[in-house]
């Protein structure tokens, strides 16, 4: 069963981008590159804050190894995420507070466990 | 023959590492976490695709001699007719003849003559070259060096060594690294002036690389059998193969499945999730892996952030305990 990309809607990721228990899939996003429990835990980049960079550069495909699919629409699948919402679920606080990234964009969403 | 004087066929060896000039400047080093410390967004993507990951190889060895145009033009009959020029024309065809056959290569050993802190190695050339032993405690460290004289048949000296300890070495030219091996001294004072039984000479490269796994390291399972998601491996490693100097993809999946063996065995602090995912992460390193319940590569980078991997779901496991 494929998962829709919270980020930019694409709808075949592999796995939900966070399991039960919180943690990210690692999975990168084939459509928009935003990798679930990385480019979030880690990098501490928002959802909103990467749909924002992804659009104003484009909406490319991200993927070097998976393909768009045959008349993959860049806009019509951007235009579902923008008119559920303009940011992601609000992530639930992680368990332990995380110490902030190194860099100024801020945490990024959590799931609880 | 004169000292220092390199016969062409000893220049001719491009596909042999160079002691002085190897570059050993891993791939990208660095670049990767500024790509992708740089926390920004899909610009950041677009650097990562260009995949500008620097590789680092040794430098090209030329063949410098013979100069063939600097023959082709010399006057060939004059040169007929005099003593100097049936030299040129002999020393061009045998030039080109010794560029034929290629490089230098052992035709014997090399073989270790071990005593409690001293060894002498052997080793013969097909033409003569240079004599250097390159050696030290690990194959990565070969710091101490010896030499002999200039010909086909290599004696190396190599004092000072501890008693009942191994060492590795490589054996070859001041430039050129030929075969490598290790041998084990003899503990004090017994076994003096034994002859060791060296391994097989493995190739020089493995040395002058520094990336050879230990010698009980296992080995890898194809990319497919280790890797979960193999459509997602191209981008998994194009945003952290540079954590970890990765040539490529494949070597970015071994060195991930390497590094669950490797964790099994020193018992790396691991964590096993409800939904079967391991996580598994090196103090020392920073390196970070989870993996599927089938023991297939989820992903494997190095954080940036401190106590990632605490804040990371599961419970405890050793995973030397068999489960
Ligand atoms: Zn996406």
């Amino acid at each position: 069963m494929n998962h829709s990309c919270p980020i930019c809607a694409y709808p075949g990721l592999e796995e939900p981008p966070r399991s039960p228990s919180g943690g990210g899939s690692y999975e990168i996003c084939p459509c928009c590159g935003f990798q679930f429990g990385v480019t979030d835990d880690d990098d501490g980049v928002s959802y909103d804050t990467w749909r924002l960079h992804w659009a104003e550069e484009g909406m490319p495909w991200f993927s070097r190894g998976v393909p768009a699919p045959a008349g993959w629409d860049a806009r019509a699948q951007f235009a579902k995420v923008s008119s559920k919402t303009s940011s992601p679920p609000a992530p639930k606080p992680a368990p332990k507070p995380a110490k902030p990234g190194p860099t100024a964009i801020g945490p990024g969403p959590r799931r609880p466990r | 023959m004169r000292q220092g004087f390199v016969p062409p066929r000893l220049r001719h060896t491009c596909c042999l590492k160079s002691f002085d000039t190897l570059e050993d400047r891993p791939a990208g080093e660095g670049e990767g976490r500024r790509l992708k410390k740089g926390r920004t967004g899909p610009t950041n993507i677009a650097i990562a695709k260009a995949g500008k990951f620097n590789k680092a190889f040794p430098r090209r060895c030329e063949a410098r001699w013979p100069r063939v145009p600097f023959v082709s033009m010399y006057p060939i009959r004059s040169s007929l007719r005099s003593v100097s020029g049936l030299c040129a024309v002999g020393c061009f065809v045998l030039c080109l003849f010794a560029v034929r056959l290629g490089a230098v290569e052992i035709t014997e050993g090399p073989t270790v003559e071990v005593s409690p802190t001293n060894a002498v190695v052997r080793w013969t050339t097909d033409v003569p070259a240079g004599t250097r032993v390159r050696f030290g405690l690990a194959t990565t460290a070969l710091t101490s060096r010896a030499e002999g004289e200039v010909g086909t048949a290599h004696v190396a000296t190599l004092p000072g060594l501890r008693p009942g300890t191994t060492y590795h070495f490589a054996v070859g030219t001041a430039r050129f690294a030929l075969a490598t091996n290790s041998f084990a001294t003899p503990g004090l004072p017994a076994a003096a002036g034994t002859v060791a039984t060296p391994t097989p000479p493995k190739p020089a490269d493995t040395i002058a690389t520094g990336k050879t796994a230990a010698p009980a390291a296992p080995r890898p399972p194809p990319t497919r059998a280790t890797w979960a998601n193999v459509a997602s491996l191209p981008d998994h490693f194009a945003r952290h193969g540079a954590d970890f100097h990765a040539k490529d993809a494949d070597d970015y999946a071994a060195q991930a499945w390497l590094f669950l063996q490797r964790a099994k065995t020193d018992g790396l602090p691991a964590k096993r999730d409800d939904d079967g995912v391991l996580r598994v992460f090196d103090p020392k390193s920073g390196a970070f892996a989870a993996y599927n319940r089938d023991g297939k590569t989820k992903t494997y980078f190095k954080p940036g952030r401190r106590g990632y991997f605490d804040d990371q779901p599961g419970t405890r496991v050793d995973l030397r305990t068999p489960r």
